[in-house]
């Protein structure tokens, strides 16, 4: 019945409402889909070379509220062709916190390291970070989340089976399989929720304006006697209103005012 | 009246004192003189002015001589002379002056002070021409090798016997203009030697002296009439470093002079060695100081690649090789000769190739000092092309102020062509110059295209990890196993229930089956009785022993009621009762006909079992 009456309905319409119907249906499904204008007009500007036009239209993207990190990754490049060192390490790495383990990220991340002027040992200190790091970046967080599912199937899975059956040897082999996917399952929820944690956390940063100045307090008084250049990374330590402490990697400390850095 | 004509008398002796008083005093043998060397002189032209007295004196006060440039003064000497027997000495004291302007002039008296009385010497009138600045200098300067001089006389311990000559090629001149300072010593009795030479301040200029120990040769000048012995004894190349006016301070030297003795020998053997009468005189002097007018130099048409070059250069630029493979080194020479601010140039702006890897120039400087610093600064370049092509290196040049046209000249370098072919295989990296690795790996590789597709936005912070739906899946398995956990538990005590009750029963359905079994008895139906029996001891051992029926024989029957720690002979029993069933069932004649007996014993047989369970429990 209701067939026939959908037929019916199809037929009454003319081109005109036709029109009508195919335009809602485009201006609703962009809804579900990134913005064609920003994003293809950010792609012609990037390969036209007008990088910093470029930057401003994934800018804007980023004000909508949506981000993934395929839209870092493409504002560190636009940033990094426009020479603008610091925001292109700050939005590799907002890129990184989404997608820690990306090939083309972590090569692009590499070479602006390399261009940076400071050339403290970046690597030193955060040797222990970059392992763990290394581990729980292994899947990403989804996978994490699928495999923990997995996990727990399988264990409970055969914890009955071990119970159902009742011959010894493959009871022996449940029991142990169920044992083994237990660790597993807790396994994925630890390194998950450390990739969580890591995920959340915004105690990095990376200076995005050159030749800032370094104070000893968070007033404009006491000026320290360096000054840091673009791309330097820093740690996060506290907050007060719109000055950030942070530390350095050679352990100098300072404050510093929030718009010139860049926190990951 | 008499009083009146005494008074009269010692006021007339009064006035004839006086007026012998003013008797001028050459009437009484002193005199005191003044006399000019030249009476007519040109503007600027230095001329002397002498005042002589004729016996010793004190307080010399000159005249005014504001129409006149002083340029030393008062310079003493004293003379002796014996005149027919008479002993006569003067003392006298000049000055040198030049005249500022034309016309004619009078220089005024000195006073002096001797034996008492105040002494005015005579005025004087000298007559100034035109000036004409290249016969002043003409008349005072015969040297040949300072045409154009500028000179200034020197205030000096030894009068107008020796003084020091301070010469600057311009006294106006640009900015990085080289300028020639040169002192000399002129001397009218013959020069042994100088010390404690202190060489001019030079403020705001880069200076260069010329070499002090070499010899410095002797020569003679004439200078308005009288010979003296000249030496230069220091030359110095100065270049101004800023504009405004400049102030060369005044050198200071110490001369040694060789001079006739005055005093009589005192022996005949002082006489026959001592020198025949001549002794050192130590003269010290200071020259003068000279102010030298630096202009900046013009603004207008300035090159936009001027850098600071002053003076007279040519310039040029050669390669080493002009066609080459990838990687293989060049050299480029530019070079700047000429005379000048040669130390003071710097490199020239050139633009490389992108494609070439360039590095800081070698400077090597070739300088000489004559009369002027004159030579030669070299850059070399070492590139290294790292791709091949056809490059050119042009638009450069040099740059340079010409003093002497007052104008900027440029000279532009030829363009300079490079050929450069692909290397060989592997060449890459093969340069012979060590290349800081992080450089090599930026040339590799570039950074990754952007991702063109969809970019796949989300909210933020939207992760499936610890969400809602994540322990929802997690609870839902959770659950599963929950259920099929306790699904199994519950078919399990199913079971077992089941198992109890059937055994609970097994007594009262083995009683009912009995109950048959006697009816049968009663019957006298044999077979029926033991069919009856057997079905009933059967059924209830399945029920009580928890055997199913096809599992039902002895041994299974045995090993269960051994479980159930019933003696032997309860076992026994119940299996001879089987066996005696069977037999009846089966052959009947085997076993006895007593029906009741049977029936009695299967009774107690139960009730054994029955009990030994309740014991049991």
């Amino acid at each position: 019945m209701i067939n026939i009456n959908l037929y019916n309905f199809a037929c009454s319409l003319n081109k005109k409402h036709w029109l009508i119907l195919l335009f809602t249906f485009f201006r609703i499904s962009t809804i579900f889909s990134t913005p064609l204008s920003l994003s293809d007009s950010a792609i012609y500007y990037y390969e036209s070379k007008q990088f910093e036009s470029a930057a401003k239209a994934y800018e804007k993207i980023i004000l909508q509220g949506r981000e993934s990190w395929q839209l870092h990754y493409n504002l560190g490049n636009a940033y990094f062709k426009a020479d603008a060192l610091g925001k292109a390490i700050y939005h590799y790495e907002k890129a990184r916190k989404f997608n820690p383990s990306q090939p083309d990220l972590l090569n692009n991340l590499r070479i602006a390291d390399s261009k940076m002027q400071d050339k403290m040992e970046i690597r030193e200190n955060f040797l222990e970070r970059e392992i763990r790091l290394g581990i729980i970046h292994f899947f990403s967080l989804t996978t994490w989340a699928w495999l923990s599912i997995l996990g727990l199937a399988l264990c409970l899975g055969f914890f009955f089976l071990f119970r159902v059956t009742a011959k010894h040897t493959l009871k022996k082999i449940f029991f142990w399989s169920s044992f083994t996917f237990s660790i597993a399952f807790a396994s994925c929820l630890l390194f998950g929720f450390n990739a969580l944690k890591e995920k959340k956390s915004h105690n990095l940063g990376v200076i995005i304006t050159n030749n800032v100045n370094l104070y000893n307090a968070p007033r404009s008084e006491e000026k320290k006697n360096f000054q840091l250049h673009e791309g330097t990374r820093v740690k996060i330590i506290a907050q007060d209103n719109d000055w950030i402490n942070i530390q350095l990697q050679n352990s100098n400390e300072g404050w510093i005012k929030i718009t010139e850095v860049g926190v990951y | 009246m008499a009083k009146k004509e005494n008074r009269k008398l010692s006021k007339l002796w009064q006035t004839m004192l006086l007026l012998l008083l003013c008797i001028p005093i050459h009437f009484l043998g002193q005199t005191f003189t003044a006399a000019l060397n030249r009476k007519t002189v040109p503007v600027g032209d230095v001329f002397q002015i002498s005042f002589t007295i004729n016996t010793n004196a004190s307080n010399f006060k000159a005249p005014d001589f504001r129409d006149f440039d002083v340029y030393s003064g008062p310079n003493q000497s004293s003379q002796m002379s014996v005149i027919n027997g008479q002993m006569s000495q003067s003392i006298s004291l000049s000055y040198y002056l030049a005249a500022k302007k034309e016309g004619k002039f009078t220089i005024g008296s000195a006073s002096i002070t001797a034996g008492g009385k105040t002494l005015q010497s005579n005025p004087v009138t000298i007559e100034v021409t035109k000036g004409n600045q290249s016969t002043q200098s003409q008349t005072q300067n015969n040297t040949q090798n300072d045409p154009g001089l500028k000179n200034e006389y020197s205030s000096s311990g030894g009068g107008d016997d020796i003084f020091i000559r301070t010469f600057v090629t311009k006294q106006k001149c640009f900015l990085g203009e080289q300028l020639v300072l040169t002192q000399k010593v002129y001397s009218r009795h013959q020069l042994k030697g100088f010390n404690n030479f202190k060489a001019s301040s030079t403020n705001g200029f880069w200076s260069k002296e010329e070499d002090r120990n070499k010899q410095i040769t002797l020569n003679s000048e004439n200078l308005d009439g009288i010979n003296y012995y000249v030496a230069e004894f220091s030359k110095t190349f100065l270049f101004p470093q800023r504009a405004g006016t400049l102030e060369i301070g005044p050198v200071e030297l110490e001369a040694i002079v060789v001079i006739q003795s005055k005093k009589k020998p005192k022996n005949f053997w002082d006489q026959f060695f001592g020198g025949g009468g001549y002794e050192d005189q130590v003269h010290k002097l200071k020259g003068k100081s000279v102010k030298i007018t630096v202009n900046p130099l013009p603004e207008k048409d300035k090159p936009a690649d001027f850098s600071g070059a002053v003076g007279n250069f040519t310039f040029k630029a050669e390669l080493d090789r002009d066609h080459v493979k990838e990687n293989e080194a060049i050299n480029l020479k530019i070079s700047v000769n000429g005379k000048g601010n040669i130390n003071l140039i710097d490199k020239p702006k050139i633009n490389f190739p992108e494609e070439f890897e360039t590095y800081d120039p070698k400077v090597n400087e070739n300088i000489t000092i004559g009369n002027t610093i004159n030579g030669s600064k070299t850059y070399e370049y070492l590139l290294i092309p790292r791709k091949k092509g056809k490059y050119n290196i042009n638009n450069y040049s040099f740059s340079y102020f010409d003093p002497e046209k007052k104008m900027y000249v440029t000279i532009a370098a030829p363009e300079l062509q490079i050929q450069v072919d692909a290397g060989a295989a592997g060449s890459a990296g093969s340069a012979s110059v060590f290349v800081p690795t992080n450089e090599i790996a930026e040339s590799e590789n570039d950074i990754r295209f952007i991702k063109k597709g969809d970019l796949m936005l989300r909210e933020a912070d939207t992760e499936f990890f610890n969400s809602a739906a994540h322990y929802a899946i997690l609870g839902g398995i959770v659950l599963l196993f929950g259920g099929g956990m306790l699904l199994r538990y519950k078919i399990i005590s199913d079971n077992k229930d089941q198992v109890a009750v059937k055994e609970r029963k097994a007594a009262r359905m083995a009683r009912k089956k009995l109950t048959h079994a006697e009816r049968f008895m009663k019957e006298q139906n044999k077979e029926k009785f033991y069919e009856e029996i057997m079905v009933a001891l059967n059924s209830y051992l399945s029920n009580k022993l928890n055997i199913p029926p096809s599992d039902l024989n002895r041994e299974s029957i045995k090993s269960k009621l051994t479980e159930r720690n019933s003696s032997a002979a309860t076992i026994e029993n119940v299996l001879k009762t089987i066996d005696n069933c069977e037999y009846a069932r089966f052959a009947p004649g085997a076993v006895s006909d007593n029906l009741n007996e049977m029936y009695q014993s299967t009774i107690e047989l139960i009730a054994i079992i029955e009990e030994g369970k309740e014991k049991k429990a």
